[in-house]
This record gives C-alpha cells, sequence and structure tokens, in this order.
C-alpha cells in the first residue's frame, strides 16, 4: 500500500494583533485575573453573610466538606433498626447479585426462628459501588450510605467490614430509603394495597 | 403387584416401553421429559395429592385429563403432556397452591431445593390473580432436630407417607380439615418420634426444616460430596453439604448407595462431632509431668524410639495394639503392616477381644454360610426372622429396607428375642425367651421342623452339633429352659417353614453374647434348613474391612492364619497387662476404658502399661494415661474406604480440610515407619488401596478409581465354597452360673437409637437428643419396686454402680432391663465382670 502523505501547515499565518504579542498576553491574563477576583470577592461576601458567590467545583477539603447528592451511592451499609438489631434476614440475595463477590454470609437462627446474618463480611476493597446489593435486598437492609470518607486504607485487610463496622442507624438513612422506593418501587406500587394486606387466622 | 409385560406407549409422540405395573409417571422420566410432580415419590405408595402432573391420556379415541403418576400404564394409550389446554390446567393448579404458600423465598431454608420453586418456574407462574391469605402460624421447635412450619405446608402428603411406611413411626399425619388442615402430631403435642429427618429430606418446600443447620446459607452455596457414614455397619452414603469450609449439614441421595436416600438420626444429625471443641488438633507429649503440645517430628521419634527400645529389652510379646472397627481399610492394612514388619502380632480389636473365635475366624467356621448378605437378597426372602435383634434402634435403615419388602411383597415377619422389641408393622409370631437359652431355642425350632418336611432338609446330616450334646436335648427341657411354650414353638416353626427362605436377623445381643458362635452357628443351620440365608451385624462402620484387613492376632489380610499362634490364648490382653507384661499398649482410634467390659479394670490394667500411644480424634479417659497422643483426623477429612455388612467396599472422601494438624493413620504409620527403620513408598491414600488389592485376595481389582462414586462387593474365596451343616454346642449361659440372690434382674447393655461407638458423643444435637443414660424397665417391675417413669436410679451389679435415667416402657419384660451403653460418664460396661456370662443387677432410687 501506497503510503499518504498529507502536509499540514504548521507556520499558522498570525495577524498583525497576535503579533504583537502584549496585548494578547493582557487578554490572558484578564481572565486569570477575573477568576481571582470573583473568587477572592466571592468568599468574602459569603464571610459577611452575603450570596453564596462562587461558581466554581472546587471544594476547600478537608476545611469544607462537599455536599453529596441524595442518589449518591457511598458505602455500602447494614441498617441497624429502631430496636437496635440489624434488619438482615441472611437471604444471601445481595451475596449472589454482587459482581466482584464481595460480600459473604453466615447465616444463624434467633430462639424465635427468625434469621440473621451471623456474620457478614464486606470487602471494601473488592467493592465497585454498583448498588445491585441495595437494588435487591428484599428487606431494605442494606443501602448504599453517603459515607464517603475514610473509605481508604494503606492497608487492604482494614477495608473488609464486619458486621459490627457496617451497621448503621436506620433514622439517619430516611433520605435514601425515599431515594430508592421512588426508584425502584416508584411510590404507588409502595403504598400497601389491599391484596398485600396480611388476615390473621379466623 | 407388576406384572411383567412389558407395554409400549406413546408420549408426545415418542415411543415408550416400559414395564407392565409402572405408572405414567415413571414412563416420562424413562422418557426424559420433566413433569411437575410435588407429590411424587417412586419409594412411597401414590398419594395423587398435588394434582401438578396433570396429562392428557388418549385411549380408544377419547381425552381424558388423568394424574400421571397415579395413572397406570396401558397398552397403545397416547400421552400428551404439553399442550395448550394442559399447560392452562397446570397454571391454574399452581396458582391456588401459591395462593395458600407464602412467597417467602429469601428467607426460607428450602430455597434452591424446592420443588415448588422448580415447579413455579416450570409453569411460568408468578403471583396469581388469587389475594394470598397467610395463615401466620409460627414456626414449632419443639425438639433439637426438625422446625415445622405449617405456613408454608402443601399437603403432599410425603412425611406422613414416609413416617408411616418406611420409617414405620407413624409419628405425624393429617390433623383438622378444610383449608385449617396440618401436617403435624394430635393436639399439637411435641413431636416425639426417631428424628431419622426422613420428613425433611422428601418435603418438597420448607415446611420441615433441619434446626441445626441454623439459616447458614442456601442450597446453591454448598458443595455437596457424597461419603459414607461412620456409624453403624450399615454403609450408608450421606451427602455432606460444606459452605466455605465448614461443614453445615447431611442430606441424603436417593440414586446413590445401599440406603435409597434413607438416613437415621446418628447419620444426618449426628455430624457436629467434626467441628467439636473436644477435637485433638495438636500432638503432645507426656513430660514434665503433664502433656505438652509438641511438633510431629518429636512424637515421632519419641514414640519410635520407644517402641525400639521395648522390642530390645523385652521382645516383641511386649508390646500390644488395640485398633478400633472405625478405621478406614487403608489404616488399618498399614497400622498391620507396619507392626507385623516389625515383629508384633499381638493386634486386637474391641470386639475380637470380646469374642476371639466369631470376628476374625468367621470364614475358617462358616465358610460358605458366612453371614453376610447383599441387601438386594432382601427382596427375594420368603420372610423375615429378627433373632435377637432390635433392628429398628440398631440398624435404623435395615429396618426401613425390610419395612418395604414387608409392604411391596406382604412378607410375614417373626421376632425372637428376649425384650418385647417394637417393629411397626408387626409381626406374625413373637417369640419371648430367657435371655441366655438361644441356642436350645434354635434347636427346639430345628427339631419341630423336621416334623414339617422340606425337601431342602434331606441332604442335611448332623442337624444337632456335636453328638455327645443330642441327647440331653428334647422339647420340654428346650421349652423349659428357654421359657417359651411348646405350642408357642410349634407355632414359629410353622410359620418359617410355610413361608420359606428366611433371612434370619443376628443383632448385638447375639454379637456380644458370651456363647455368640454358638448361636450364630445354629441360626445359620436353621436357615439352611429352609433355604435362607443369615445377617450378623457387626457394631461399626468398618468391623469387616478392619477383620479383613487381618488386626486380629490370629489371621494375616484375608483370613490367612497366622504360624504358631494358639486360636484361643489361654490368658488375655488386659490380664497381661494387668500382670506387667506389656510394656508398650498402642490404642488406635478407640477407647477400651468406656467401650470394653469392665472398664475399670481395663482402666487398671492399662495404668500398669509403662507407655501408652494414643491415637484419636478427641479426648478420652485413654488419651488421659497416655504417654504419647496423635491427633487423628475423622472420616469426613480423609479419603479412604470402608466395607459394609455385605462386604461392600465403598470410598469415604474428603469434604472438608483436616482441623488443626491432625492426619489420618496412614501417614502417621508411614512416618512412624521410616523412624523404625521401615519404609512405606505411600504418597496418598490410592497408593495404599492399590497394594490391598495386590494383597488381599477378596479386594482383587479394588481401586479408588474404579469405585469412584459406586461401591464394589469384596469376593471372599470361602463363599464359593460348598454349604454344609455346622457343629455347635447347645448351653444355657445360666447353667453354669451361680444366680446370685441380691441382684435379681438380667441387664442387657446395648447401644440406643441417638448414641454409637465414641463419636455421637461429641456430637452437640445427639447429646441434645439423648443427653444421658438411660434404664429401661418394664412397668410391673417398676410398680414393685415402686419407681417411676422420669425418676433418678442406681443401678448395682456386684461389681460396681451407676447412676441413670429411668424410663418405663412395655419394651421390658419381667425381670429383665435395657441399658444403654456409650456414655463415658456413666459406663453401663463397667457394671460387667469378666467373668459372668449374664449381667445381673438391682436399681434403686437414688
Amino acid at each position: 500500500m501506497a503510503i499518504t502523505v498529507k502536509k499540514v501547515d504548521r507556520n499558522v499565518d498570525m495577524t498583525l494583533w497576535e503579533r504583537m504579542y502584549i496585548p494578547e498576553m493582557i487578554c490572558g491574563m484578564l481572565i486569570t485575573w477575573r477568576h481571582f477576583f470573583l473568587n477572592f470577592v466571592g468568599l468574602f461576601l459569603e464571610e459577611v453573610g452575603g450570596k453564596h458567590y462562587r461558581r466554581i467545583a472546587t471544594v476547600y477539603y478537608p476545611e469544607e466538606m462537599p455536599i453529596v447528592p441524595v442518589a449518591y451511592r457511598g458505602r455500602p451499609v447494614l441498617v441497624r433498626s429502631k430496636n437496635g438489631i440489624e434488619k438482615c434476614v441472611a437471604c444471601g440475595l445481595c451475596e449472589a447479585a454482587c459482581p466482584p463477590n464481595c460480600i459473604s454470609i453466615i447465616g444463624g437462627e434467633r430462639p424465635n426462628g427468625d434469621r440473621y446474618p451471623d456474620s457478614y463480611v464486606l470487602d471494601g476493597s473488592r467493592c465497585i459501588f454498583c448498588g445491585f446489593c441495595e437494588e435487591v435486598c428484599p428487606k431494605e437492609a442494606i443501602v448504599m450510605s453517603h459515607d464517603w470518607k475514610n473509605l481508604c486504607e494503606y492497608n487492604r485487610s482494614k477495608m473488609v467490614y464486619t458486621k459490627k463496622e457496617l451497621l448503621y442507624p436506620e433514622r439517619n438513612l430516611q433520605k435514601r430509603f425515599d431515594v430508592l422506593r421512588d426508584k425502584y418501587f416508584s411510590a404507588y406500587r409502595y403504598r400497601q394495597s389491599p391484596n398485600l394486606k396480611t388476615e390473621p387466622k379466623e | 403387584m407388576s406384572n411383567n409385560n412389558m407395554i409400549t406407549i406413546t408420549i408426545d409422540g415418542t415411543e415408550v416401553t416400559i414395564d407392565g405395573g409402572k405408572k405414567i409417571y415413571d414412563a416420562c422420566i424413562q422418557a426424559g421429559i420433566y413433569l411437575p410432580g410435588l407429590c411424587y415419590d417412586p419409594k412411597l405408595t401414590r398419594f395423587g395429592g398435588c394434582r401438578m402432573c396433570v396429562v392428557d391420556v388418549t385411549s380408544r379415541g377419547r381425552t381424558r385429563t388423568k394424574w400421571a403418576c397415579c395413572e397406570p400404564v396401558k397398552e397403545g394409550i397416547n400421552v400428551s403432556t404439553n399442550s395448550e389446554e394442559i399447560r392452562k390446567k397446570r397454571k391454574v393448579i399452581m396458582e391456588f397452591l401459591l395462593a395458600a404458600h407464602p412467597l417467602d423465598c429469601p428467607t426460607c431454608n428450602a430455597s434452591g431445593d424446592c420443588s415448588l420453586q422448580d415447579a413455579a418456574y416450570f409453569v411460568e407462574q408468578k403471583r396469581g390473580r388469587i389475594p394470598i391469605k397467610r395463615r401466620n402460624e409460627p414456626l414449632l421447635i419443639d425438639n433439637p432436630v426438625i422446625e415445622r412450619d405449617y405456613n408454608k405446608c402443601i399437603m403432599c402428603g410425603k412425611c406422613v407417607s414416609i413416617c408411616d411406611e418406611i420409617q414405620g413411626n407413624g409419628a405425624i399425619g393429617f390433623q383438622k380439615r378444610g383449608y385449617w388442615t396440618e401436617v403435624g402430631t394430635p393436639f399439637r403435642i411435641p413431636l416425639k418420634c426417631d428424628f431419622c429427618g426422613q420428613c425433611l429430606h422428601v418435603c418438597p418446600v420448607g415446611s420441615f426444616q433441619d434446626h441445626t443447620e441454623l439459616y447458614k446459607g442456601h442450597a446453591w452455596e454448598y458443595e455437596t460430596t457424597s461419603t459414607i457414614c461412620p456409624y453403624c455397619s450399615v454403609g450408608c452414603t450421606v451427602v455432606a453439604n460444606v459452605k466455605k469450609g465448614s461443614f453445615v449439614k447431611i442430606t441424603s441421595n436417593d440414586l446413590i448407595g445401599v440406603n435409597n436416600g434413607n438416613l437415621c438420626a446418628k447419620g444426618r444429625f449426628g455430624h457436629d462431632f467434626v467441628q467439636a471443641e473436644s477435637r485433638l488438633t495438636q500432638p503432645a507429649v507426656y513430660k514434665h509431668s503433664k502433656q505438652e503440645d509438641c511438633t510431629w517430628s518429636e512424637i515421632l521419634e519419641i514414640t519410635a524410639n520407644n517402641i525400639k527400645k521395648t522390642i530390645q529389652d523385652y521382645g516383641p510379646d511386649s508390646v500390644a495394639v488395640i485398633a478400633s472397627e472405625t478405621m478406614t481399610n487403608e489404616d488399618a492394612f498399614t497400622l498391620q503392616k507396619l507392626f507385623r514388619s516389625i515383629g508384633i502380632n499381638n493386634l486386637q480389636t474391641l470386639s475380637n477381644l470380646n469374642n476371639p473365635e466369631l470376628n476374625s475366624g468367621i470364614f475358617e467356621k462358616f465358610g460358605a454360610l458366612a453371614p453376610l448378605l447383599d441387601y438386594n437378597e432382601l427382596s427375594s426372602a420368603g420372610s423375615f426372622f429378627f433373632f435377637g435383634c432390635d433392628a429398628s434402634k440398631e440398624n435404623p435403615v435395615i429396618a426401613n429396607m425390610v419395612r418395604v419388602v414387608m409392604r411391596d411383597k406382604k412378607i410375614p415377619l417373626y421376632i425372637a428375642n428376649c425384650r418385647n422389641t417394637e417393629f411397626t408393622p408387626h409381626e406374625e409370631e413373637r417369640i419371648l425367651y430367657k435371655y441366655g437359652s438361644e441356642t436350645h431355642l434354635l434347636a427346639a425350632l430345628m427339631l419341630k421342623l423336621s416334623v414339617f418336611p422340606n425337601s431342602e432338609m434331606v441332604n442335611v446330616e448332623n442337624p444337632f452339633g456335636s453328638p455327645g450334646t443330642t441327647p440331653s436335648m428334647n422339647m420340654p427341657t428346650a421349652a423349659d429352659i428357654s421359657g417359651v411354650s411348646e405350642e408357642e414353638i410349634a407355632d414359629m416353626a410353622k410359620g418359617l417353614s410355610g413361608a420359606g427362605k428366611p433371612v434370619i436377623f443376628l443383632g448385638k445381643e447375639i454379637h456380644d453374647h458370651k456363647r455368640s458362635t454358638d448361636i450364630v452357628a445354629a441360626a445359620t443351620n436353621l436357615a439352611n434348613f429352609l433355604g435362607g440365608r443369615v445377617i450378623l451385624y457387626r457394631e461399626y462402620c468398618n468391623s469387616q474391612g478392619v477383620n479383613d484387613m487381618g488386626i486380629s492376632p490370629t489371621h494375616l489380610p484375608n483370613y490367612k492364619k497366622v504360624q504358631d499362634v494358639d486360636l484361643a490364648p489361654a490368658i488375655d490382653l488386659f490380664e497381661k497387662m494387668k500382670l506387667g507384661k506389656i510394656k508398650t499398649l498402642v490404642v488406635a482410634d478407640c477407647d477400651p476404658i468406656t467401650h470394653f467390659n469392665d472398664g475399670k479394670f481395663v482402666q487398671e490394667a492399662m495404668s500398669q502399661t509403662e507407655f501408652i500411644v494414643a491415637l484419636s480424634s478427641f479426648a478420652t479417659s485413654t488419651t488421659k494415661l497416655a504417654k504419647t497422643v496423635f491427633p487423628l483426623t475423622t472420616s469426613y477429612e480423609r479419603d479412604g474406604s470402608f466395607t459394609n455388612n455385605e462386604g461392600r467396599v465403598q470410598l469415604i472422601r474428603k469434604v472438608i480440610e483436616p482441623i488443626g494438624s491432625s492426619r489420618p493413620i496412614w501417614e502417621i504409620m508411614k512416618d512412624l515407619g521410616s523412624n523404625l527403620g521401615i519404609e512405606m513408598s505411600y504418597n496418598n491414600c490410592e497408593d495404599v488401596a492399590n497394594e490391598i488389592s495386590q494383597a488381599v485376595e477378596a479386594y482383587r481389582g479394588f481401586s479408588h478409581k474404579n469405585i469412584a462414586f459406586g461401591s464394589q462387593v469384596a469376593k471372599y474365596k470361602a463363599m464359593s465354597d460348598e454349604k454344609h451343616s455346622l457343629n455347635f454346642t447347645i448351653k444355657n449361659v445360666e447353667q453354669t452360673e451361680q444366680i446370685d440372690v441380691k441382684f435379681p434382674i438380667t441387664a442387657i447393655i446395648g447401644n440406643s437409637l441417638y448414641h454409637l461407638g465414641a463419636l455421637s458423643r461429641h456430637s452437640k444435637t445427639l447429646n441434645n437428643i439423648e443427653p444421658r443414660v438411660s434404664v429401661e424397665l418394664g412397668p410391673d417391675d417398676a410398680k414393685n419396686l415402686e419407681l417411676n417413669d422420669g425418676d433418678e436410679v442406681t443401678v448395682k451389679s456386684k461389681h460396681g454402680a451407676i447412676k441413670a435415667l429411668l424410663k418405663v416402657d412395655n419394651r421390658s419384660p419381667i425381670g429383665v432391663v435395657f441399658i444403654t451403653k456409650n456414655f463415658e460418664v456413666a459406663p453401663a460396661l463397667h457394671l460387667i465382670d469378666r467373668n459372668d456370662s449374664v449381667l445381673k443387677v438391682t436399681i434403686a432410687k437414688s
């Protein structure tokens, strides 16, 4: 095959204005200075209680914390209900659904016959934050929290979370539940339909 | 029931030729067509409860909807299983089933192993039109092993059938009527049964659940391995379920093994000894006046040096080996090979110590009449005769096989026992004899039988054994000594000869009897007259194999006689030990102090021994006395093979990794051998098996590869010899004994349903079911002694006393009690005096 060569003209002809160099340089510096000024004034205005003026994404972490949206998928947590025990019933669906196989459960039985996870281990170093576990859970027992801090470690063994580390109080997760119910059950189906009502015996 | 005409029918266009007695469902299975049958089980009678197997049957031009599981095949019928109409019907039936079944699949134990789930997926039925009514019954946990959930029950009736037909318990049935029907006990009293767990094996949904599983996981998470149960000598195949390296539960498979999916409580629930806390995990050496953990090389060196030194100083006769009957063939073979090659011939098992002639010399004495029988031959029997055998308690799975044959072929059952043992369905005739008079009774039966001529009896010339004993034998004396009336013996003899080809089962009472060899010979003669067979039940999982491998001072592997050895040594091993003649004792995987007669004497004798080497999986009374303790793997952590009652060699498979640093015996023997200067070049267990197939003639062709998932029956040479009548001596054991007036009650010691050998006591579940030693006393005796059911009693013999729990039931007649053994806390065997044949006790409230 014959090699075809396309010639590119690298010597772009500059206009006189450009060739003068100084005005263009001043234009560029003006952009830089404008950003500097707006940030500076914005910070100052916020301090004195004025309107938040900044339009940039940079957050002054760790002095300033980002506000994550409600649908943000942070560290998966096990929901601890009001009576102090986990909602999880060790059905193993999250274990089956997990793409990187990071969850492993060994079930147990309470004296009244209820199931509970005797051990629930989530390997945070494997987790890909896909949220499948949360989607598949029939009991809303595992959800992706807004917890994004301290997820990185120097040692991988510290990233394997046990049940004790994963438990998270239910009251802090209400917003997330609302999002989930909207997303997966689309509100109207989640309302208790007469068909789903339980009827006691006789 | 079945006629052997082969019938050709058409199922969905394919032609199937099938036996005439079968149903359409069987034909569908043969044709490879899946039909959702929730209440169908080939080993049970047809129930037709779930209606899921509806098919269209066209015969003589008319099409009708039938249930495939109940409709017999007829010549020329055309079956359609997948028409539009049938699919619709199935879907509607499934809709009704699901209306009363809670869809709790994620939290249900049966999920993944649920026929209803499979069927629902098959008919593609999701939530139906009918609103689901939940019954909201609580989960019933009224026993240690079986949970019941009335909500999930779909009324297939399989559990009721199996409990009634195969297990003979009839513990559960249909209660109440209509929508509120439930499968359970009457008036919801707590479940009292054998706890065999057959109901949870057959339950298609999660209505019966294994309480020991404790929701540890789901069916799809378990790795399953089929292996052999380590308890009794039946040799059932169990399927071990393992999740992430930890043992979860045992299930059974109807298609593999001799047991057809049946298991008993020990086999199904008694597996938690594997991960028990009492397991030994590190080798230990006695130094600084206590046992201390050490390394493998250290313990091997110490043991080898000691054995060498003992042989040098006192000669090879000062070393003895006691081996258990629960070790594998490979273990037994390497053990005897090592010790025989350093000149030690004193290899014993506890059973051989008790009864030297019966176990090891069985082929020499009995030849072709050796009490081994293929389980398949049970179905061709004419009648069953339980002689001194409590089958439903000793070998529950054999009892299951007998029940199936009795159900299918309407075969009569005869029982002769010194106790009123229970067996459902009921026997035709029963004889209740006095313990010790077994030979008299058998001789009397034979005497009566010669009145009823039978063509096969003519060839036998010498029915009553050695001539010297014949004159004293006549019917009135026999009846008098055995405590059975002549009419009863006559009835029994008439029944036995009329039914033809009896299979005589000899149980634990006969096996432990002082005169067992005579009784087995007499029973064999009786069976031989009638053209039947005898089965003698050995106690442990590899009793047969250990003897085949030559763990006996008189016989080498394959029952070759050892030269220059007395068959009946004048002085037995423990007496020798007591005299200090045994310097080093190797105890492999057993505990003579708990599991041998007169345990106190054994303990004293063993403490006279200078150096005890204990190989054990658990801490026992023997390991406390030992100078070196080797931790052993249990049968679930290793490969190997067991030989069962029929002489069938079956493979055991490694299910989990060995606990701690425990090792199997063959590995220890190999390393001990290299320390003693004897090289055994085995790389794995299979190499040992290959050597066995070379050395033992009966096991020719035996290799782990050959019997990977099946089994192989050992071909004993003696089995092909001609049949002849056996000599036996008629003698009542009580004639030679002086009965002490102080101890009026005869005690029989045996295994209970839930405990056998050393393993079961380390299983938490079995201990929950039966926590302590019990004494079964008849109601009349209890009234005389002013005792009630559940009392704490002290059982005293002239030799010792144990505390026990009293159970009053009809099984024990007047003057007889039954005491369970295997409890190291209150060992019943400590009551026995080694010189007496019959154990006499008193019972008093403590």
